[in-house]
């Protein structure tokens, strides 16, 4: 008889155990499916900017104007363009501040309006807005997380750079890949 | 004792601050020495210019049909062509250091039109002071040829793109 209750008893202890682990197992599950909701919601890393077909309606807000730029155009061959550059090959980028000081400009002998991107590993973390002929920029705010994905310390990173038609807006079929190294600070 | 002590301190407090007082008495000068150092900082300024020439290609296609009163259809003669063929991108250094150049095209696929860039990859000497005109350059060829295919529109459709690396 007490043998019998007693096998009843661990029986029923077991049983207990099983849907404790139960209930342990769904609310693992529910917490892994809410952080990944959470994640994908707020977190997750949109991926790469894509560089738009057509000139930003706005101007990038940190442009400067070039000072004695006397604005004198380039010659371009008939139905083409021309462009110039002047630039420094080195940026830094403030996380806490989320900006990067650099130089980039678009004097005023180019024919087309530019954006500047800036990315590493192939993933763009700043984009500019237009920059016109006579225009240069010494800061650019870094894109919405970016900073995320960045910690202090040095990294090899380009500059791409889109042309785009003062007319029409229309992105021009050439650009261009400058390498640069960027330094991110805390 | 304390006041020993005190005193003591005390007067050779006094004592060491008339030190300087009597340095200048004892007649010590100093020579006023004026140095000139020249440093020159030379920072490097990239500035390049690109020249492409037009990028619209256009491809006339003319059919010509010859009514066969033989076989009462019409015989078609179908001819077409490039109004050009060629096209130039030329980069000008005009920094005060060298720069590599590199051109490339990415041809987009499915068109029918084959995109090729030939030249175009040099190290470009640094600018020489006063000597804009002399710049050092280097010209890269855009060639297109093959038949488009029915992707291409009159509007025009996108068939290659060009990235002139600077380095």
């Amino acid at each position: 008889m007490d043998k019998k209750q007693t096998n009843a008893e661990e029986k029923e202890k077991r049983q207990k155990k099983y849907v404790l682990l139960l209930i342990l197992l769904l609310l693992l599950i529910t917490l892994l499916t809410s952080c990944t909701t959470i994640w994908a919601l707020f977190f997750r890393d949109t991926g790469p900017a894509l560089a738009p077909d057509y000139a930003p309606q706005e101007m990038e807000q940190h442009a400067e104007t070039i000072p004695d730029d006397d604005g004198e155009k380039l010659d371009a061959p008939e139905g083409g363009s021309s462009v110039s550059l002047t630039y420094s090959n080195k940026v830094t980028i403030d996380l806490s501040d989320k900006v990067a000081s650099l130089y980039f400009a678009n004097p005023g002998k180019s024919n087309q309006d530019m954006v500047i991107q800036i990315s590493i590993q192939d993933t763009v973390i700043i984009q500019s807005g237009t920059l016109v002929p006579g225009q240069q920029v010494k800061l650019l705010n870094l894109l919405e997380g970016a900073e995320k994905q960045l910690s202090p310390g040095g990294y090899e990173g380009k500059f791409v750079v889109l042309y785009y038609d003062q007319t029409s807006g229309e992105k021009a079929m050439v650009n261009t890949e400058i390498p640069i190294t960027i330094n991110v600070v805390g | 004792m304390k006041k020993i002590i005190s005193t003591v301190l005390a007067l050779a407090l006094m004592l060491s601050l008339s030190v300087t007082a009597f340095a200048s008495e004892l007649g010590g000068s100093q020579d006023v020495t004026a140095k000139y150092e020249k440093t020159e900082t030379e920072e490097a300024i990239y500035n390049v210019d690109i020249q492409w020439g037009e990028l619209i290609f256009t491809y006339s296609e003319t059919t010509e049909k010859t009514w066969n009163p033989d076989t009462h259809t019409y015989d078609t003669d179908v001819s077409g062509g490039w109004d050009k063929t060629e096209t130039a991108i030329t980069v000008t250094n005009h920094s005060n250091v060298a720069v590599d150049v590199a051109m490339s095209v990415t041809p987009v696929a499915g068109t029918g039109v084959n995109v090729t860039l030939t030249g175009g990859n040099a190290t470009l000497a640094a600018g020489v002071e006063g000597d804009v005109d002399g710049a050092a350059s280097v010209t890269g060829k855009l060639t297109i040829s093959g038949t488009p295919n029915s992707t291409v529109t009159e509007a025009g459709v996108k068939v290659g793109e060009i990235t002139v690396t600077i380095e």
